[in-house]
């Protein structure tokens, strides 16, 4: 509502290149240092971007930046990167993450893989966007329990920092550029590499005959993963009950809408390197992929609201054995091992 | 434009000792509403729907007191204008009462007949107030803050412990008046958006905004109740867009520059904090009080 623009890309470009130019100014990262965009994987849609933020290598390299900085919480010792490590997909490996002087949440930690193209944040949607995602953790007093105003100031006073946003935004640290730069460094993160992939894309000695006959029962009629589990990112975006515990007592998407029918419903997650993120569902109540396809081998466990397509599929143990090994198929070492995503040298 | 499916009251209860907190769902007791009819029932007099006067650019279509306020109307923006014709002026204090006493945060009210509180947190949001001619018509008015200035988003958010917002001035056609109704909530056009390029009262900083459904609590109650001595917190929080409420008080309101005093606008947190029927904290039933339980009330 506010008449803020950025300027035009040319005019910041030019004035990034003055602060290489080290026109007294501080110590300014060039705009050409930043590592370029990845290139989307093949067969992946295009990726969505606001039209107010598009991503450019500078916001994203800042948003790397302040993901792995303390400075936002207001201990000034949990960063966005305390409870989403690359090495877990950038999930957590507690069950409930621990935020400032050790609040816990109440939900376990997503993995931070493709969200670029999800349709909407947290476990139960009631976020439409990667820049509001942002706001959420900054304000909650059970993560980092700071004001985007207090985080602000005090990334005004350091000099890199504002230069870094200067020539991502034209703007210093406010509470427009903040969220957008640390939505531009998540919806960077992309896995599209992996052994699964490669075997899509026509190298078919990328999977072995265990994740090949594991890959054959997720898509077929005697598991039906793929209900859910579809498409590109392995995830249909929906909302589902996947037969929790009949006392969960996370009333999940019904907290939003009001509606019994959205009972215990949570966000359908990608199942890309989910044999890094456990633990697993939205409470971490499992913490193996083996408890987890038991899980759905029982059926569930009995929530009321339990999704329609679940039922006991009686899976033999060499079809367990060869469910686990696809989904240990979908583990891309490129992403989480890549330096661009990894924490900033200081 | 809010998201379809982002629906209803949402009333936030926690017991004793649990932690207080607008942004995490976790403790919450569950979510339920009352969608639809706001604040008709007992309404003194002319009926949300009766015929608009011109009122200049205000705000036309002021008629729908459904959920979600006025369809149709856009939302005011951070920089509204007054509008043209709208040279009367008056600014109603208001005044926060417990037990019939002035109220402040922290103070013990004892009122008669009910368990004795205090309040620690009272925010709540006032919108598109109408003033009403006393044959029934409807004439759409501005809020202004303490400058004279049409107020950004066209919302008044009301806090306790600021004396600055315990006010409602309106700016309006001169003429004499017998009420005025106001929205209490923030009206679905201006509900949503991006609260990064929003200014006060609806920054992504202001602690109404509900960060994990991305929309603005209506109204904050926080506090504590006595029972058998032990004091028990309470929070309160109202949103989601079938909340929306709209209140009206009777009585003289004169917007002419000859008029020298003003009625003042009282609030009785007694009322408030009554609950009609026994809550199963799952209804919008602190909407639903200031709405028709007479917790405004003109006072000449």
């Amino acid at each position: 509502m506010t008449a803020r623009r950025a300027l035009p890309s040319s005019l910041a470009v030019l004035f990034s290149l003055l602060l290489t130019l080290g026109c007294g100014g501080p110590e300014a990262p060039a705009a050409a240092s930043d590592p370029p965009l990845a290139a989307l994987p093949s067969g992946f849609p295009p990726r969505p971007e606001p039209a107010d933020n598009a991503l450019t290598p500078a916001r994203v390299e800042l948003g790397r930046r302040l993901f792995f900085d303390t400075r936002l919480s207001r201990t000034e010792t949990i960063a966005c990167a305390s409870c989403h490590l690359q090495a877990n997909a950038f999930s957590d490996p507690n069950t409930l993450s621990r935020g400032v002087d050790d609040a816990r949440g109440t939900r376990n930690a997503p993995a931070l893989v493709n969200e670029a193209w999800n349709t909407s944040y947290f476990w139960d949607g009631g976020v439409p966007t990667l820049e509001l995602q942002a706001v959420a953790p900054i304000r909650n007093p059970l993560e980092m329990d700071m004001s985007l105003a207090a985080v602000n100031a005090r990334l005004a006073e350091d000099p890199e920092m504002v230069a870094r946003f200067d020539a991502a935004y034209a703007e210093g640290p406010s509470e427009r550029t903040l969220p957008r730069a640390l939505a531009s460094f998540v919806r960077a993160l992309v896995s599209g590499d992996s052994p699964y992939d490669r075997f899509r894309r026509g190298d078919g000695s990328a999977l072995g005959d265990a994740a090949q006959r594991g890959l054959a029962l997720f898509q077929g009629t005697r598991a039906e993963c793929t209900h859910c589990h579809v498409g590109f990112d392995l995830t249909n975006n929906a909302f589902k009950n996947d037969g929790t515990r009949p006392d969960d007592p996370d009333p999940g998407r019904q907290l939003l809408t009001g509606k019994a029918s959205d009972f215990g419903k949570f966000r359908v997650p990608t199942l890309r390197n989910v044999a890094k993120s456990a633990p697993y569902m939205h409470d971490g109540s499992f913490a193996t992929l083996t408890e987890v396809i038991e899980h759905y081998d029982r059926g569930g466990e009995g929530h009321p609201n339990t999704d329609a397509t679940l039922h006991p599929l009686h899976l033999t143990a060499l079809e367990k054995s060869d469910l686990l090994a696809f989904l240990e198929s979908l583990t891309d070492e490129a992403f989480l091992n890549d330096p661009r995503y990894a924490a900033p040298a200081r | 434009m809010v998201r379809a499916g982002l629906g209803l009251a949402f009333v936030l209860l926690a017991a004793c000792g649990s932690v207080a907190t607008d942004s995490s769902p976790g403790g919450a007791s569950g979510a339920a509403g009352t969608a639809g009819a706001a604040g008709s029932a007992g309404a003194p007099m002319a009926s949300a729907g009766s015929p608009i006067d011109g009122g200049g650019g205000a705000g036309s279509g002021a008629g729908d007191a459904g959920s979600g306020g006025i369809v149709g109307r856009e939302c005011p923006g951070a920089t509204p204008v007054i509008a043209s014709g709208a040279t009367g002026r008056v600014s109603l204090p208001i005044e926060v009462t417990g037990a019939g006493a002035t109220l402040t945060t922290g103070q013990e009210v004892r009122p008669e007949g009910a368990a004795p509180y205090k309040l620690s947190l009272l925010k709540f949001f006032l919108s598109q107030p109408v003033l009403l001619k006393a044959d029934g018509r409807r004439v759409p008015a501005q809020l202004l803050d303490g400058a004279g200035a049409p107020r950004p988003y066209g919302l008044l958010l009301v806090d306790l412990e600021d004396p600055t917002s315990l006010s409602v001035s309106v700016a309006a056609p001169a003429g004499d008046y017998a009420g005025l109704e106001l929205g209490i909530g923030v009206p679905a056009p201006c509900n949503g958006g991006d609260p990064t390029t929003h200014v006060f009262p609806l920054n992504a900083d202001s602690d109404m905004y509900w960060t994990w459904g991305s929309q603005y609590l209506f109204i904050r109650v926080e506090g504590a109740t006595q029972s058998d001595g032990v004091w028990n917190t309470f929070l309160h929080h109202v949103g989601f867009q079938p909340a929306f409420r709209i209140t009206q008080v009777t009585g003289r309101i004169l917007l002419d520059p000859s008029a020298t005093t003003a009625p003042s606008l009282h609030m009785d947190i007694d009322r408030l904090l009554t609950v009609p029927t026994p809550a199963d904290g799952a209804d919008a039933w602190v909407a639903d009080n200031f709405a028709t339980h007479r917790v405004l009330t003109l006072v000449p």
